[in-house]
């Protein structure tokens, strides 16, 4: 009676073991110490069957006391001393070729899955006998089926383990609500997002805790849709832990239970902040290049590889003329690029399309540009090539430099002539000085003369005397001239010359009013009229002043001529042509094109008297007739100063 | 020998290089232990031991004085900390092929002591045969009691090898007179319900019963310490569990009581115990030519027998050889296991041993 007793109490210890035991080996562990402590054994194991190999079997060691061996390999000879699927086997030896132990044996099937190995080293004792272990035949088989459950739960833990590690390591935030919001679990990725702990959230209203209150509305409204079935997208702002926003693009579903009830919903996030924080930004900046574009002070314009413009902006077509519409689409080279620079341009495109190099490209140039009208005007150019992946285009900025150019001319100009004056200004005052000394030095010598011959009557010689007195007369009369010329200039540049024109005909005043004065003089000028006279509208003084200076010049620069000035007088249909011309010394061609400066003379003119001031005085007057004048000359052969008067300036007398 | 000595370098005198000295002090000694240890290692000898309730010398038992005994070694004794850097199990040394056993001396009020024993069987089970016991203090108040070479620790064993083989007889005397009774909630060291009842409701009405004793107007262990739990073993006397403390129905034992584990109340008569000590001593001198024996005793056969310890003793002592000695220590737990013999935790055993 007292034996049944103890049998039974650990038959019920042993059936016990496996209750608070779920894995497999604790299950296992169990059972074989509590089998060894009560049976005194000295080692039990549990082995799980691995693999059957050609000769032999392999088994994993689930848990033994002690653990001496991991791996039992059975082989094929000891295949008969297989324990069948109820009854059990007790053995003089292991089963398996790594246990070379010595005693007593036995050995339980475990469902299908494997072994119980139980070992006494003692073969006197009677632990492990057939009646002895009869009686826990049953208790393991339920060992088995415990262990055969355990590895369930661990097959099916490790599913739901690597489930969840995949859930977790999804870079997709999942959140799961009951239907009234409540979390009931959120993957590591969607922790990562709102900044909270998972026991933080578990258990607490999703909208609450996470949605900024202007989305709430829109929360209810998708929960509402997952207890209708429905499944939706949609975006909103979540708070995270820190009180930050962060946008996410959510796509629900209802959730249902394994009986179909919904049971909740499941969202997946998206966390869209940076793409959301980048669009932004790209919108801003895409508003700023919009601004630039449309209002840069450059003409912006991009062509294709092909030189086909697909980009012109307002004020490309301020300057170029075309609108949009009308450039867009057409050629580069056939519209705005003057036709001196084509063809290198579509040099540049093609050695660009092989290189991806070019020398203009990224540096700022001056070069000229055609406006639809025709006219070509310098442009500052900056040309840029742009990859957007495959694609490959030109943007180039224009700046139209016409009146900067005519600005910087005009400048250049003005210094130029500021420069020019400054030094006319200083050769008039040191000309001048010189100019008005000569004569009255002359005067002065003279004038010393006549007081001596005066003061000494027995030396005094009339003959003497009047040419002194007239060397007095004609230097006077010089300083005279002199004096009235710089008045002139004086005028001239301050434009208070008296101008008072009337008709008159050219050659007759001439003739009539100033060749007389040469008769008179003996000095003969050959007088030529040619064509239909015509009445001129010429002011009297200036004409004169003209005609004389210039028939003065011919007589003086032609000292030892043997043949006389000539004056010409040719009237065209629409202008009077007059020539004066003489054969005299001629003047270099160096000097001719600042004959008319003020002082200047030409470089041949050695001691021959002039004030360099009559030329300017006479181009001024002819100007102020809307006429020209030009030279001709050549050194040794003579001068031909020809004057243009047009008709166009007098107008038409009724 | 014995030593009732205090002074420390007349006994280090006796220490012997080579061996391992093997130090078995009574709690109430007034010797320095640390002077000891440090007299030790100044002459460069081996020390290892522990503080126990009482030691034996021997007839008698003391509660001051030392047994020093010489264990021949290939090698040193091993400390184990319980609470070290490393596993328990990592700590265990592969032992020299010369060394045929091993006394286990540990803190006996350390937690998880059957874990360490389990780990030990682990790794020795076909190797070694062992024999040891808990050292401590009688207060149960935890306090280092594990003598090194290093210092005394607390929370450790130490495993001294020895060269020569070791046969013990187990055997405590108790016997059954109720039961089985299912522990179906434990707790550890604790037993809450028997029988699906209160523990201390099932335990009192079966010990006042048997030995008209009265809970009520005696002291808890006083009864006790009569009445202890045995675990069923087939073949073997029961494993006793020692409870010493009851707190409501709440009983606290020596040694764990594993869940649903089949219970019965033990009673010990005076006589059956000391014969059983006798029987064990004779188990144990089946070896003849042993050249050293040691005695591991509960202490709480001391506190159960009182003055007839000392019959006890004597009962172990007559079949020992003149020549050799009885001497050993009253511990707080006991441990012993013949080569691929499980290695469990008494309590109220007597476990001799002879090395041969």
């Amino acid at each position: 009676m007292t034996e049944t007793v103890e049998l039974l109490t650990l038959l019920y210890e042993l059936s016990l073991t496996n209750l608070r035991s779920e894995e497999p080996e604790d299950i296992a562990r169990k059972f074989i110490r509590k089998f060894i402590s009560r049976k005194d054994l000295q080692y039990a194991a549990a082995w799980k069957l691995e693999s059957t190999e050609k000769d032999s079997i392999r088994f994993q060691r689930i848990y033994s006391m002690p653990s001496i061996h991991q791996i039992g390999t059975l082989n094929f000879e000891n295949f008969p001393h297989m324990p069948g699927p109820v009854e059990f086997q007790i053995l003089e030896k292991s089963l398996f070729e790594e246990n070379k132990k010595k005693g007593v044996f036995a050995y339980f099937k475990l469902e299908r899955f494997g072994l119980l190995e139980l070992y006494d080293s003692n073969p006197q004792t009677t632990v492990l006998t057939k009646s002895k272990l009869n009686p826990f035949a049953d208790v393991i088989t339920q060992f088995a089926s415990s262990l055969a459950s355990g590895y369930l739960r661990y097959a099916i833990r490790e599913n739901e383990e690597k489930y969840r590690r995949i859930i977790d390591n999804v870079s997709l935030g999942l959140l799961e609500v009951d239907n009234d919001e409540v979390i009931q679990f959120a993957n590591q990725s969607f922790l990562k997002l709102v900044g909270y702990e998972l026991d933080e959230i578990l258990g607490k209203k999703a909208s609450d805790l996470l949605v900024q209150e202007e989305d709430r509305k829109k929360v209810q409204q998708e929960t509402q849709r997952r207890k209708d079935g429905e499944s939706s997208t949609y975006q909103i702002k979540v708070r995270d832990k820190a009180g930050n926003q962060r946008w996410a693009v959510i796509s629900g579903a209802p959730n249902y239970n394994n009986e179909g009830e919904q049971i909740g919903s499941i969202g997946i996030h998206l966390d869209v902040t940076e793409q959301k924080r980048l669009e932004s930004e790209n919108a801003f900046k895409t508003l700023q290049l919009q601004k630039l574009y449309e209002l840069s002070l450059d003409a912006i314009l991009s062509i294709d590889m092909q030189g086909k413009i697909f980009e012109w902006s307002p004020q490309a077509g301020k300057v170029f003329g075309y609108t949009a519409k009308e450039i867009i689409g057409k050629s580069i080279s056939e519209t705005i690029i003057p036709h001196q620079y084509r063809e290198s341009h579509d040099h540049g495109m093609e050695n660009y399309k092989k290189t991806g190099e070019g020398p203009v490209l990224n540096t700022r140039i001056e070069i000229s540009a055609l406006r639809k009208n025709g006219e070509e005007f310098p442009i500052e150019l900056t040309i840029f090539p742009i990859e957007q992946g495959e694609r490959k285009y030109f943007t180039a900025f224009i700046r139209d430099i016409t009146e900067l150019k005519q600005a910087k001319e005009s400048v250049e100009k003005a210094l130029e002539r500021q420069k020019e004056l400054n030094r006319l200004k200083s050769q008039f005052v040191s000309m001048t000085s010189h100019e008005l000394r000569t004569p009255l030095t002359t005067i002065i010598g003279n004038a010393e003369i006549i007081d001596f011959q005066v003061n000494n009557p027995e030396k005094m010689k009339t003959e003497k005397v009047k040419k002194n007195v007239l060397r007095i007369q004609q230097n006077a009369d010089r300083l005279n001239q002199l004096i009235n010329n710089i008045l002139l200039i004086g005028q001239l540049e301050s434009q208070r010359i008296p101008f008072d024109p009337e008709y008159l005909v050219p050659h007759l005043f001439i003739e009539t009013n100033l060749l007389p004065d040469y008769h008179t003089r003996e000095i003969n000028i050959q007088n030529q009229v040619i064509g239909k006279p015509l009445e001129l509208k010429l002011d009297k003084n200036l004409f004169t002043h003209i005609i004389t200076n210039l028939l003065e010049n011919a007589i003086k620069y032609s000292p030892n001529s043997e043949r006389i000035p000539e004056l010409h007088t040719t009237y065209h249909e629409r202008s009077v042509e007059i020539a004066v011309k003489d054969y005299g010394m001629g003047i270099p061609e160096e000097d001719q094109q600042k004959l008319f400066d003020t002082f200047y003379r030409a470089t041949n003119v050695g001691n021959i008297q002039g004030t360099g001031l009559g030329l300017a005085i006479v181009e001024e007057f002819i100007k102020l007739h809307s006429g020209a004048i030009k030279v001709m000359s050549k050194v040794g052969q003579g001068t031909t100063f020809t004057l243009y008067f047009p008709l166009e300036s007098t107008p038409e007398k009724s | 020998m014995f030593f009732q000595s205090e002074d420390e370098s007349e006994i280090a005198k006796n220490f012997k290089q080579d061996v391992i000295n093997l130090v078995l002090v009574a709690e109430h000694s007034k010797i320095d232990i640390n002077s000891l240890i440090a007299a030790a290692n100044t002459k460069g000898t081996m020390i290892a031991g522990g503080i126990f309730p009482m030691v034996i010398s021997e007839d008698q038992n003391y509660e001051s004085g030392i047994v020093l005994k010489y264990i021949a070694t290939a090698e040193p004794p091993y400390l184990i900390k319980a609470n070290g850097p490393s596993d328990l199990s990592a700590q265990l040394p592969e032992m020299d092929s010369d060394t045929q056993s091993c006394i286990i001396l540990f803190d006996g009020l350390m937690t998880d002591i059957p874990r360490m024993l389990h780990d030990v069987y682990e790794k020795y089970w076909d190797k070694l045969a062992f024999v040891g016991g808990g050292a401590g203090s009688l207060t149960l108040q935890q306090t280092p009691c594990v003598i090194s070479n290093e210092v005394i620790f607390q929370d450790a064993a130490l495993l001294i090898p020895s060269s020569l083989r070791a046969n013990s007889g187990v055997k405590h005397g108790w016997t059954k007179i109720a039961g089985p009774y299912i522990a179906n909630k434990t707790a550890g060291n604790q037993i809450l319900e028997l029988n699906w009842r209160p523990a201390f409701e099932v335990y009192k009405e079966v010990v006042e019963e048997t030995g008209d004793l009265n809970f009520s107007s005696t002291d808890f262990f006083d009864i006790s310490k009569g009445f202890p739990f045995g675990i069923q073993k087939e073949g073997q006397e029961v494993i006793v569990r020692d409870p010493i403390a009851v707190e409501g129905n709440v009983l606290t034992c020596v040694g764990p009581v594993s869940q649903n584990v089949s219970l019965y109340i033990l009673k010990g008569e005076k006589d059956h115990l000391i014969n059983s000590a006798k029987e064990a001593a004779e188990t144990a001198m089946q070896s003849k030519n042993y050249k050293e024996s040691l005695l591991i005793d509960c202490i709480s056969r001391v506190l159960y027998l009182g003055s007839d310890f000392q019959e006890e003793l004597a009962a172990i002592q007559k079949p020992m050889k003149s020549n050799i000695p009885l001497e050993g220590a009253l511990t707080l737990g006991e441990v012993s296991s013949s080569i691929e013999g499980l290695l469990e935790l008494y309590n109220k055993t007597t476990v001799v041993t002879t090395f041969s």
